[in-house]
């Protein structure tokens, strides 16, 4: 009789862990991609089982820019957004009720390009003055952190933004390519690893490139907060528990990320879209060459926060954005 | 404890009541958002369809689809991708008009799998990998590039659904039945409920929301099939005020309005109820009281509760008041009513239904001897008998409505008198009492019941009369009937009572039948009915008779009871009885007709003797009946010409002549057809009908003879007369006055046939009437010679002119040596006494030959001829042609000796004809030596026995030898074939047998040619 019970519990046991297994909750989120290094991570929690570990069943939607997956999350298709830092503050300082849940990386990812033809003509970032700059995204009202970061460059080099013209790009090796070749842009904001691609094969050069973690911190002044997990308010605090499980879900994918090789880490993305063995193979010697570009755990470095807020405030083009603080929408747990 | 509970029932039904019309409201609500969403739609459709004719024309201004290939490509790629923000698009195809070929692609995302040659003019699309909904819008690009269109597709998403239809609501958008989009966001897709296009309300999340959808358009999916796109929304079922609230509200007000009730209403409630409860207590004392007239306490009870108020109580305590007064008044009178009752002889008694006495005056008590005012029940004074029809009567008047009912009934022996007294209550119903007036009837009924008992008996022997037997007959022929037993019914009549009544007088007569009465009343059972019909004649009903011998039993003993000697007042008186017995239901009838056939049974024994008894026969009885029946019939028969002569001819077969006719009666019944003569003259023969038949044949005989004659044919004619007609003593002057009426027709041509046993009667006068009928001219016959037992001498005697060999025997004699002996015998006395002889019953031609052959020309049957009517014989006769084999042997005269060489021909063919009809599966008819050894069939007994004797040397005889071992061979093979169940083979070889029979035959008739040539050769050499 005994017996009879303890199997008929191991049997029920069995059938609601498979109940378990099967019933994953299933996530939106939005994200510029694919294939873009900056949000690496996102993918990767994909690739490596991140998200089913949490018993989460992660949907990327991918965009061109940071706005664009703002403007994604806030119109609600989807719940999350892993964007840079600087457009979660410029979509907040927009009147989006989104926040800054957890930070990933802490170096400025971006380049400047050139385009080929013009190498002759421009030698440094000061003669890009009146020229036609591709974004790779860039709403009227809500700049990409690429944008503000080119804005920064094009600052330092005394460039004011309303002197320049820019012009979104894409996301996409091809976009960017058509954009140069087109002669539609005649400098370009380059996302890795489609900037090296470019240089490669001759489209671009390079005029300026903020990937080692070095050149962030000195030309910012710090590390900085460039690819940041956000949510909206509602599901902050409508959801409290999903949120938590996808920062779980991030913490266990940086974790992971810092624990092994570039080389192991484009070997799990590789069936992932945007990392065919082409962009592979522009995208392991940046890996290789710049370690520490991503954070080893889903938590805010206040130093990191501070650098990207003054960042942040010193491109700041109207009132509201000068008048955001970070402190308004970063969160750490519901 | 109401109000407590009305406290709490109330709000409860506030609250649901409240609800429920939220709930309406809020569905309204629904029908409100979903209309707004329904036209949103639509215009979100047209604003799509405007920024894509806008998207159009800034690709034609510009001039972009007019470079080249890959310039234009690059252009366009980047037009869009600078344009995607605000325009929306996702994404964009170049086709050429023509043919819809793809020239040019753009995708912000991963491109879906749309096919590369697109129908323009779908609007819907699916991806079904994405599960994402595109709107597609395809546009003519008129300026400078002729014969290009360019399909803008915009997909649906959450945002779409933000933007459209009330922003407070959430919509969803589903395909069919799974969820694709929300406007609140993907993880909201979790509240949607199922059954998305009725209205429904649901708790979620500690909140009540409401849902409601409806079908926008269908869409093809990846299996081709058209799949509906709903759109759901969901929101807040908005309460102006909180439930809780309004159930605490609701709480208040009604604590509130108890409490007010109870101040005011409770006080004024409780002085009624005081006054109310004078008037009980004022009602209670009336009722427990002795009913004095408003005593004291009712008095001051009833004003306490009038409480010198003109109110309603008032009014009501005033009428209580009057109520009793005229309760008491009431009483008073009905008392009187009672005191005069008891003053009647007649009981009056109230009782139930079940017959519990409730009231009774005195009289009941005196009527059943109880002391005074002891009331009892029915049941334990009304003797059981009388107990069921009582309370039948009683139920009656309940269960049928009935407005009364009377009955008679006995009530148990008087104490003084020690006898049963006859009551008589007639019983009414009022409400669920019954009222009845009970009365004495003890000496009036005793009166009925003698003079009853003087009515249905009789006075001398207190026995049941004729009256009261046939009562008593009907009730036990019914339950004879009814119980499928036997009922004897015996008629007793005393045989020599009239010699009593002479010698000592009538008295001594009335004391005989007392004695009589006593001694049959010992022999008989209590069960059975002994009356006196009258005079001596008494009827005895034997009620639950086993069987016949039972019967006779009990008659015998009543026979040997009766002849006892009686021995009344010192005279000594000897009488016997006869029995007339008849037993039912084998007598199956009335009362009346088995009382008869007793009597008729009665008179049997009278006439058998007396001090006997007979049973009544029941088959005889119907035979008498049926034969008056068909007595009746046949003589009406006579008198509508329905009877008709057939005739037969009887020929000379040697010469082919016709000798005349037998005339046969029949009858031309209307509805049976031609009834043939054993149908119905045996049923006569014993009643004059039979003359008034035989003289009818008569006269159509000669009728027919003298119609014959007209046409030329002097043909006599024979006819039958019974033995009753002819032993009539009128017999011949009325045969005289027949011939007289026919004097153109000779006697000699009429010919009567009397049967052998018919003469054997009265021999002298037989003898002499035929003497005298022949003096007359009219010749006679002897028919059906050979089955009576009449002697040569009688032949001598009777000298009838012909006779004419039974039938029987002739059919017979083919296969019946002994008949065969028995009619060469007649045809040698025939001959003997010179006296012509005619056989009957010639039904084959080989018959008709061995009559031949044996000295009997003349013969009848139906191998001649079936009797037929008057109107066919002239027309036979004229056609007629002897038998060709008569003719053949018609000059030859056979030597009685050589008959058996004619025997073994039929001998023979009787084995072979054994042997096929056994094939046939008949069974065989001669043993097994007779088949197997060609010594021992009968053939071969004439064979080798008195044929090889007298034909030993002729070689016709020995050539047959041969031939007939070989039948006896193929005869047990047919026989062995058939029994192995080989019947195709078997009949193969009955051709064998049948060819060996025909080789028989003429070598016997080759043998007979000899005999004959032999014979005739010995002949004439003498």
């Amino acid at each position: 009789m005994h017996k009879c019970f303890f199997r008929l519990f191991v049997v029920l046991s069995l059938l609601v862990s498979a109940g378990n297994a099967f019933g994953l909750q299933s996530i939106v989120l939005a994200v510029p991609g694919p294939g873009s290094l900056v949000y690496l991570p996102v993918q990767l929690a994909q690739a490596i089982g991140a998200d089913r570990a949490e018993g989460l069943d992660l949907k990327l939607r991918y965009f061109a820019g940071g706005p664009m997956a703002m403007r994604d999350l806030d119109n609600r298709n989807s719940d999350f957004a892993v964007v840079g830092m600087p457009a979660i503050a410029s979509a907040r300082a927009d009147g989006m009720a989104v926040l800054a849940v957890g930070q990933l990386s802490q170096v400025a990812m971006v380049s400047l390009m050139l385009r080929s033809d013009l190498r002759d003509r421009v030698k440094t970032i000061a003669q890009l003055k009146g020229m036609r700059i591709g974004m790779n995204s860039s709403t009227r009202t809500a700049r990409s952190t690429s944008q503000m970061l080119v804005e920064d460059l094009l600052a330092r080099a005394g460039i004011q933004s309303t002197e320049v013209q820019f012009v979104p790009t894409g996301q996409s090796r091809e976009a960017q390519r058509a954009a140069l070749q087109s002669k539609t842009v005649d400098a370009m904001m380059g996302d890795e690893p489609f900037a090296s691609e470019m240089t490669r094969s001759g489209h671009a050069i390079l005029l300026a490139d903020l990937y080692a973690p070095r050149t962030s911190a000195s030309l910012l002044g710090g590390p900085f907060v460039h690819a940041a997990l956000s949510t909206r308010e509602d599901v902050f605090s409508g959801h409290p528990e999903t949120v938590r499980n996808v920062q779980r879900m991030f913490d266990r994918t940086l974790q992971w990320l810092a624990k092994h090789s570039p080389s192991e880490v484009l070997d799990a993305l590789s069936k992932q879209p945007g990392y065919d063995t082409h962009s592979i193979n522009s995208t392991l010697p940046v890996l290789e060459r710049n370690p520490g570009m991503y954070t080893s755990r889903l938590a805010w470095d206040d130093e990191a926060v501070a650098v990207t807020e003054r960042f942040f405030l010193s491109v700041a083009s109207d009132v509201s954005e000068k008048r955001l603080r970070f402190s308004d929408f970063v969160r750490t747990a519901p | 404890m109401l109000l407590g509970a009305c406290s709490l029932i109330a709000p409860l039904v506030v609250m649901l009541v409240y609800q429920r019309h939220v709930s309406t409201l809020n569905q309204n609500e629904m029908g409100v958002y979903l209309d707004h969403l329904r036209t949103d739609l639509a215009h979100q459709e047209n604003i799509w369809d405007r920024a894509a004719d806008q998207v159009v024309s800034v690709i034609e201004w510009s001039g972009l689809v007019n470079e080249s290939q890959p310039e234009r490509d690059a252009r366009l790629t980047a037009f869009f991708i600078a344009n995607s923000v605000a325009s929306s698009f996702s994404g964009a195809k170049l086709t050429r008009s023509s043919d819809g070929k793809v020239l040019y692609e753009y995708w912000a995302t991963d491109p879906p799998p749309i096919a590369s040659t697109v129908i323009a003019n779908v609007t819907l699309w699916l991806d079904p990998h994405q599960n994402t909904l595109y709107s597609s819008y395809a546009k003519v690009l008129h300026a400078q590039s002729q014969g290009l269109t360019l399909i803008l597709y915009r997909p649906w998403d959450n945002a779409t659904l933000k933007a459209i239809g009330d922003p407070t609501v959430t919509k969803f958008m589903l395909l069919d039945r799974m969820p694709l989009l929300s406007s609140d966001g993907p993880l909201s897709l979790k509240t949607l409920q199922s059954g998305t296009d009725d209205y429904q309300e649901f708790d979620t999340h500690g909140s009540r929301r409401q849902q409601q959808g409806f079908v926008y358009k269908k869409v093809t999916d990846s299996k081709g099939q058209q799949v509906p796109i709903r759109f759901a929304i969901q929101g807040a079922v908005e309460y102006t005020v909180p439930v809780m609230v309004v159930f605490g509200l609701s709480v208040g007000l009604c604590i509130l309005f108890g409490a007010l009730l109870f101040m005011t209403v409770g006080r004024w409630l409780g002085r009624v109820g005081a006054r109310v409860d004078y008037m009980a207590k004022a009602a209670a004392f009336f009722q427990t009281g002795d009913r004095p007239h408003c005593s004291k306490e009712i008095r001051q009870c009833l004003q306490a509760a009038e409480g010198g108020r003109n109110d309603q109580i008032g009014a009501v305590t005033r009428e209580l008041g009057s109520l009793m007064e005229m309760a008491v008044s009431h009483d008073a009178a009905q008392k009187t009513y009672l005191n005069t009752l008891e003053l009647l002889q007649d009981a009056v008694i109230e009782c139930t239904p079940a017959g519990r006495i409730l009231k009774a005056t005195h009289a009941w008590s005196r009527m059943v001897c109880l002391e005074d005012r002891e009331l009892g029940q029915f049941s334990e004074v009304v003797v059981q008998p009388d107990q069921a029809i009582l309370f039948e009567q009683l139920r009656l008047l309940e269960s049928e409505n009935l407005p009364q009912v009377t009955c008679r009934f006995r009530i148990k022996q008087s104490r003084t008198t020690g006898e049963d007294r006859w009551l008589e209550g007639r019983f009414t119903q009022q409400n669920s009492h019954i009222h009845g007036l009970v009365r004495d009837i003890t000496h009036d009924h005793l009166q009925e019941q003698r003079i009853n008992h003087l009515a249905l008996h009789d006075a001398l022997t207190d026995l049941p009369n004729r009256t009261l037997l046939t009562d008593r007959f009907e009730k036990a022929i019914a339950m004879a009937s009814r119980q499928k037993r036997q009922m004897g019914v015996c008629l007793i009549d005393l045989d020599g009572f009239k010699a009593i009544n002479d010698n000592f007088g009538h008295q001594g007569g009335d004391r005989l039948l007392q004695e009589v009465t006593r001694r049959l009343s010992l022999v008989i059972r209590g069960e059975d009915t002994l009356a006196r019909l009258g005079g001596d004649e008494f009827a005895l009903i034997f009620n639950n008779v086993q069987d016949a011998d039972e019967l006779q039993s009990a008659v015998q003993r009543i026979l040997s009871s009766l002849s006892q000697s009686f021995d009344i007042d010192g005279q000594h008186m000897q009488i016997s009885a006869s029995i007339g017995v008849t037993l039912y239901p084998s007598d199956d009838a009335d009362a009346d007709t088995l009382l008869r056939h007793a009597d008729q049974a009665m008179y049997q024994a009278k006439q058998a003797g007396r001090n006997r008894f007979c049973f009544f026969d029941v088959v005889l009885d119907q035979n008498i009946r049926v034969n008056m029946r068909t007595l009746e019939r046949v003589r009406e028969a006579l008198q509508h010409d329905e009877m008709r002569l057939y005739y037969q001819p009887k020929v000379n077969m040697r010469t082919g002549a016709v000798q005349g006719f037998e005339a046969l009666l029949r009858w031309q019944h209307p509805q049976d057809g031609l009834v043939p003569p054993l149908n119905f003259l045996p049923q006569v023969e014993q009643s004059d009908v039979i003359v008034d038949i035989g003289e009818w044949v008569m006269e159509n005989a000669l009728r027919q003879i003298s119609s014959w004659s007209e046409q030329g044919a002097t043909w006599p004619v024979s006819v039958n007369i019974a033995a009753r007609h002819f032993h009539r003593t009128d017999f011949l002057p009325r045969l005289r006055a027949i011939l007289e009426r026919h004097p153109n027709v000779s006697p000699r041509l009429l010919n009567i046939e009397i049967l052998e046993s018919v003469a054997l009667g009265d021999l002298d006068a037989v003898c002499a009437l035929i003497r005298e009928c022949q003096a007359l001219g009219v010749g006679f016959s002897l028919d059906d010679f050979g089955t009576g037992y009449s002697s040569l001498s009688y032949l001598k005697i009777l000298r009838a002119d012909t006779l004419k060999i039974d039938q029987s025997f002739v059919r017979q004699m083919l296969t019946d040596r002994d008949d065969l002996t028995l009619v060469e015998s007649v045809i040698n006395i025939a001959r003997l006494f010179k006296i012509d002889v005619v056989a009957e019953g010639v039904e084959t031609a080989d018959h008709g030959t061995l009559l031949l052959r044996m000295g009997c020309d003349v013969a009848q049957g139906y191998g001649i001829a079936r009797p037929m009517p008057e109107a066919d014989t002239f027309q036979w006769a004229s056609r007629y042609l002897p038998d060709p084999r008569w003719t053949q042997w018609a000059d030859v005269e056979w030597e009685w000796s050589d008959l058996p060489l004619l025997m073994a021909q039929h001998d023979h063919e009787a084995w072979v004809k054994q042997v096929l009809l056994a094939v046939e599966g008949v069974p065989l008819a001669i043993s097994g030596a007779q088949l197997l050894d060609h010594h021992q069939c009968r053939f071969g007994h004439w064979y080798y026995g008195p044929g090889r004797e007298r034909y030993g040397h002729l070689t016709e005889f020995t050539d047959i030898e041969s031939v007939h071992e070989q039948v006896h061979r193929i005869g047990p093979a047919i026989i062995e074939l058939q029994q192995k169940g080989e019947l195709e083979q078997a009949r193969l070889l009955c051709n064998s047998l049948l060819e060996l029979k025909h080789t028989i035959l003429l070598r016997l008739d080759a043998l007979q040619e000899s005999v004959i040539t032999i014979s005739t050769r010995q002949a004439v050499c003498a």
